[in-house]
This record gives structure tokens, sequence and C-alpha cells, in this order.
């Protein structure tokens, strides 16, 4: 079964009295379980845009979106809110953490905000932990961590609720080349147990790891071969 | 979500930016302090500011009692301070007055009641028409309603209807056997501005009086020991002046005594005898001259007073400065928050429900404690020096506007969360 079916999505911005901008005009998508996805284009093409709406950060203007055979309903904040929460995690180029705290309090966020007790939340983050291998990590601020500590930390975060899409969003683009590919290294691996994985990279050797490989112009997608 | 969980997310942005929250808590208790000191002010705007004349007691005689007219705002203010000062003082001693009133009862209008008998009364001179005097006090309605007398029986002013021309009185419970409700009888009453003056030197007046109640027996002590605090109020003018006879003097009465004069001179004066007390209770009574003392026992003069102008203008500043401060403090405090951040749970999966719920939690853990402590502080600062009038209205009104002032600041917040984009919270924490 697809865990992603896109129909003919159009995503318009419209911006006061400039002229609409059509960042997507007309996807359709079939991503199934398991798969690795690199999505690839120039700037201004539109990828964040739909990794946006894949994500359930944005809201499409036209078509339909099915994740996990369910129809998002983006009108719904609650459901929206749910999705990302229990179905989505997320990996991103400036690792989105919160520096301040801990690494147990960022890989423990999403469980908190999905009313899980402290207790069973930290013992899960954890466990997220251990399968990064920053366990040893796990009592530092995120502020002394490195840039590679800190993506294994995001990828903590985003895979401690068990999701299955999780979306990525130019992974290495912070980071250097070793560290990089063991990040994507680690993000492909999590395919093999049944996860689908999807990256936005301007990178082609990142994009060479993954199993399909988009490419974006214009508002429009197209496989490459 | 739950709200345990809600409350430790809160807490990640209290250690986020130590000394921003520090200043933003000294902020609040400042504004907390600034506004609390302008509400407790502000009431008392409402009584006219007086500043004092020193006028000798010699002109105070040639003006006549009479003449001496007390407005209501100033008896109101002059009660409240005896009223703060009673129960707040430890240095009380004994309560007395400066001049004196007494009411000497007509034999001729008691005959059957057999005062004889009473030990204050035998041996008076059976030449004497009158029965030697007793110390008596002077009620008016809003006296009455600050202090209301305990009564064995009989009517305060609420229910009471005496005959035509008679002046009601309370009597003391000695005198409860021996005359009831609605009795009439004759008294010389004679009263003089200066305790040292004698009864030769005194005004008088012939009055009839009609008996309306009896003072309760709990009433009388023998004396009051230091801290007048556990004597209800009419417990301590009673005993402060060991009255038996209290005249209640009704405004549309014909009583030939200005009430005002009376009371606030057997009030507010000679409060303990011990050296500077006096002193400190004047002060006390008059911190910024909005309560002026009617009468000064160390120098054997009188006060007059005289209203001055109030300016409502600087409490108006100094509120426009705390609404400022308050306003500048929570668009800091937001901005410390930031929405990076809310960026970040938001893609966790928080609504933008949750995350402003967030930022209310943490706004109202930050105004917790230095509301709590400025108020605490502000009692000890005003409560005995510039008002001494603090209640707790004054806090409740100041934690009521700050919290007003941080509702409308977040639900703005809100609405500017809720006009953003998500994927722009998302790039505004990448950027």
């Amino acid at each position: 079964m697809s865990i992603i079916e896109l129909k003919n999505v159009i995503k318009t911005y419209y911006t006061g009295s400039e002229k609409p901008v059509h960042a997507l005009r007309g996807i359709n998508l079939k991503v199934e379980a398991g798969e690795s996805i690199a999505i690839q284009g120039v700037s201004g093409s539109g990828k964040s845009t739909l990794l946006n709406i894949l994500g359930c950060l944005d809201a499409l203007t036209e078509g339909e979106y099915y994740l996990d055979g369910e129809k998002v309903q983006f009108s719904n904040n609650r459901h929206i809110a749910d999705i990302r929460n229990k179905k989505i995690g997320f990996v991103l180029q400036n690792f989105g953490l919160l520096n301040d705290r801990y690494v147990s309090d960022n890989i423990a966020l999403p469980l908190l905000l999905g009313n899980m007790s402290k207790s069973k939340a930290d013992k899960l983050a954890m466990e997220a932990a251990k399968s990064t291998g920053i366990e040893k990590l796990y009592g530092k601020k995120i502020k002394k961590l490195s840039g590679g500590e800190r993506q294994r930390v995001a990828i903590a975060r985003a895979i401690v609720t068990d999701p299955e899409l999780i979306l990525a969003d130019e992974p290495t683009g912070s980071l250097d080349k070793a560290t990089g590919e063991q990040v994507v290294e680690m993000l492909v691996k999590m395919t093999q147990s049944g996860k689908t994985v999807i990256i936005v990279t301007h990178d082609d050797s990142v994009a060479e790891r993954c199993g399909r490989r988009l490419y974006i112009e214009d508002g429009l997608i197209r496989e490459v071969i | 979500m739950k709200f345990s969980n809600l409350l430790f997310i809160s807490m990640f942005q209290f250690r986020k930016n130590a000394l921003g929250y520090l200043l933003a808590c000294i902020e609040i208790f400042i504004v907390v302090l600034l506004l609390i000191y302008v509400l407790s002010t502000i009431r008392y705007y409402n009584i006219p500011i007086k500043t004092l004349e020193h006028v000798e007691s010699s002109r105070l005689v040639n003006y006549g009692y009479n003449k001496i007219q007390r407005s209501d705002a100033e008896l109101k203010a002059a009660i409240l301070a005896f009223e703060n000062y009673a129960y707040n003082s430890s240095d009380i001693s004994r309560i007395g007055r400066t001049g004196w009133i007494r009411t000497s009862i007509l034999k001729e209008s008691v005959k059957d009641k057999g005062l004889e008998q009473f030990p204050d009364k035998t041996g008076s001179d059976p030449e004497d028409p009158y029965f030697p005097g007793n110390n008596a006090l002077v009620y008016d309605r809003l006296i009455a309603e600050k202090f209301p007398l305990t009564l064995e029986k009989g009517y305060q002013f609420t229910t009471y209807a005496t005959d035509e021309g008679c002046i009601p009185v309370i009597l003391h419970s000695q005198y409860m056997d021996r005359f009831n409700v609605g009795d009439t009888f004759r008294v010389r009453l004679q009263w003089a501005d200066q305790w040292a003056r004698d009864e030769y030197d005194a005004c008088e007046a012939f009055l009839t009086v009609q008996v309306a109640g009896f003072l309760n027996k709990s009433n009388y002590h023998t004396e009051i020991g230091a801290g007048g605090s556990f004597f209800t109020a009419d417990m301590l003018v009673t005993n402060a002046f060991n009255c038996d006879m209290i005249l209640l003097r009704d405004e549309n009465a014909n009583f030939p005594v200005d009430g005002y004069d009376f009371m606030i001179s057997t009030f507010l004066i000679e409060v303990s005898e011990s050296s500077g007390a006096v002193e400190r209770v004047i002060n006390q009574l008059s911190p910024t001259g909005f309560c002026a003392p009617l009468g000064n026992v160390i120098d054997d003069s009188v006060y007059m007073l005289k209203q001055k102008t109030a300016k409502p203008i600087i409490n108006l500043i100094i509120l426009i400065i705390v609404a400022a401060a308050a306003i500048g403090g929570i668009n800091g405090m937001n901005q410390i928050s930031q929405k990076r951040d809310f960026g970040i749970y938001y893609i966790c999966g928080a609504t933008w429900g949750n995350c402003i719920k967030t930022d209310i939690l943490r706004n109202v853990l930050i105004i917790t404690i230095p509301a709590v402590l400025s108020g605490v502080l502000s009692y000890f600062l005003f409560r005995s020096t510039e008002t001494n009038v603090l209640n707790l209205w004054d806090f409740i009104i100041a934690i009521g506007v700050i919290a007003a002032i941080y509702i409308i600041s977040s639900l703005w917040y809100v609405i500017n969360l809720q006009r953003m984009k998500p994927a722009d919270s998302v790039k505004e924490w990448e950027d």
C-alpha cells in the first residue's frame, strides 16, 4: 500500500497585490512504505513547498493528499498536529533543536506533546538515543554538541515516536562530508525497518544513496532514472 | 495536552535566557509595587488633602465651637486614621481627650430612679439640682457606622424613635435596672476644648434626653492595656472615656454641640502619655497631610484645617509610566520567547494553541513570584509610612491590572502567530 499519495496537488501563494506564485502546479506522486526518496531541484523550484505539504506544515491549494491511506484534512489543526506528532519525523538542515535544553528534553519533546507521561517519554527517548548512538550525550546540553552530534539528536527525535515517514530537509547541509555520509547512512538504513525516508538535497552524492530520485522544476515533478 | 507536560515545556523557556527573565521579574516587581502605591493613594485623593494652619488656642475660644465646622471628608479621614491606628498600633497605652464633655443628670427628672445609691452619685451636694457629672460621648451616624456600639438592649440610629425635642442617649449598663428604653430626663451638658479647663470656664447646654438603649456590660474594662487590637472599636472608645452616657446626634436633631468636634478631639488626640508618643501618633495620623490632627496636647495648640487642591496629575503620570513599563516588559518577554521555539514545537506535533498555552503558562509563572513579593513588600512599605491604608483590594487590583495587560499582550501575540503561515515559522527558525 502507498504510504503517500498526492493527487494533482497545486500550491499557489497569494501575496497581496503581486501576481500569485504557483509553487506546485499539479503534483501526482505515489510513495510506497520502506522507500528512500531524494528530492532535488534548484532554489525556488518548489521542493521545500512540497516537503512542507508532505510534512503537514502547509496546506495545499488544490488536490488531495493521502498519508497512510488516510486523507489529510488540512483545515483541522488538531488532526494535522496529530499527524505531525505520530506519523512524521523531521530532520532539518539547522537541526531545529532547543539549544539551551538537554538532549533528553529535545528527544522527548514529541512524546510530551503527544501526552505521554514524563517517565515513559524519558524511557523511549533513551532508547531512541541508543539507536542513534548518542546515549552518552543524553545528559548534555545541545549547545555543547558538535554538528554531527546535533544531527543525530535530531534523528533520534524524528524516530522517537516511531513514525512511518521521515522527512529530511538538507540533513547534511551543515555537516562535513564524513559526518554527512554517516547521517545519510543512518537515514537510509531506516528504510530497512519499513520507514519511508524522503530527503530534500542539493547534493548528488546524497541523492545517489536513495532508492529513488525525484526532480522538481517549475512546480512539476519528474522521476530521475 | 497534559498540564504536567505543558508545565514542563513552559519551564524550558525559563532556563533559556536567565538574565532576560530576571530583568523581566525585576520589572514586574517594580511595576506591581508602583501600581499598589498609586492605588493606595488614589483613594485618598478623594479626600481633600489638608494643610495645617496653626491657630492660637485663645483665638479658638473666641471662634466658639460651632464655628469650627469639619467636613465629612475630614471626618472620614480622621476616623479612618484612628481606625488604622487603633488596630495596628502597639504603642497605645491610653486614649484620652483634649477637651471634655460631661453630662449631669437633673435630680428632679429622675427622682423615682434611686440614683442616689449609685457609687458615683452618692455624697453629691444636696443643694445642687444636678448629680455629679459623668463623662459622655457624642455619637453620630457616621461614627456609629464605623464603630457600632454593642448594646445590651435598645436601639441605635437605625431604628430608634424619640419624642420630639429629645436627644436619644445610650446609657451605661449600670443604669439598666433603673431605666427603660423610652424614659426621658433632663441633663446639663458641659464641654470644654481643653482638658484642664474647669467647668466654670466651659460651655453648657440643657437637654431633654430619651433612653434609646444600654451598652453591653462586656464593653467595660477597668483599663486598656498596651495594644488595643484585642478590643473592638466601641470597647476602646467606651473604656477610654469611661463614659456613662452616649448622646446620639442625629443630623436632623437640634443638637447644641457640634458632634464632629467632640468626636474628633476625643478620638484622636492624647493617645499616649509616654514621651514622644504623641508626636509619633500625630505623624502617623497625618503622614502626608491627608488627615491632619485636630488637636495637639504637646503645645496646647489647636490646628485648623485648610483645604488644598489635590494633584491627581502626579498619579496619572505614574500610571502612564507603570503601563508603559508593563507593556515594554511584556514585549521584551515575547521577544525572549521567540517564534523559533514555537516552530520547533509545531513540527513536533503541537498546535498553535499548545504553543500559546506554554507561553501563557510561562507568563503566569514569571508574574507570580515578583507579584507576590512586591505585594508583601508594599504592605510593609506603605503600611506605616505614606498612606498607612494599604489593603487587600489595592493588591488585587494591581495584580488584576498586570494580569489584564499580560492577557491582552498574549492575545495580540496569538493573533500575530495565527496570521503567520506555519511554513514561515519553520523558515523563521531555519534562519
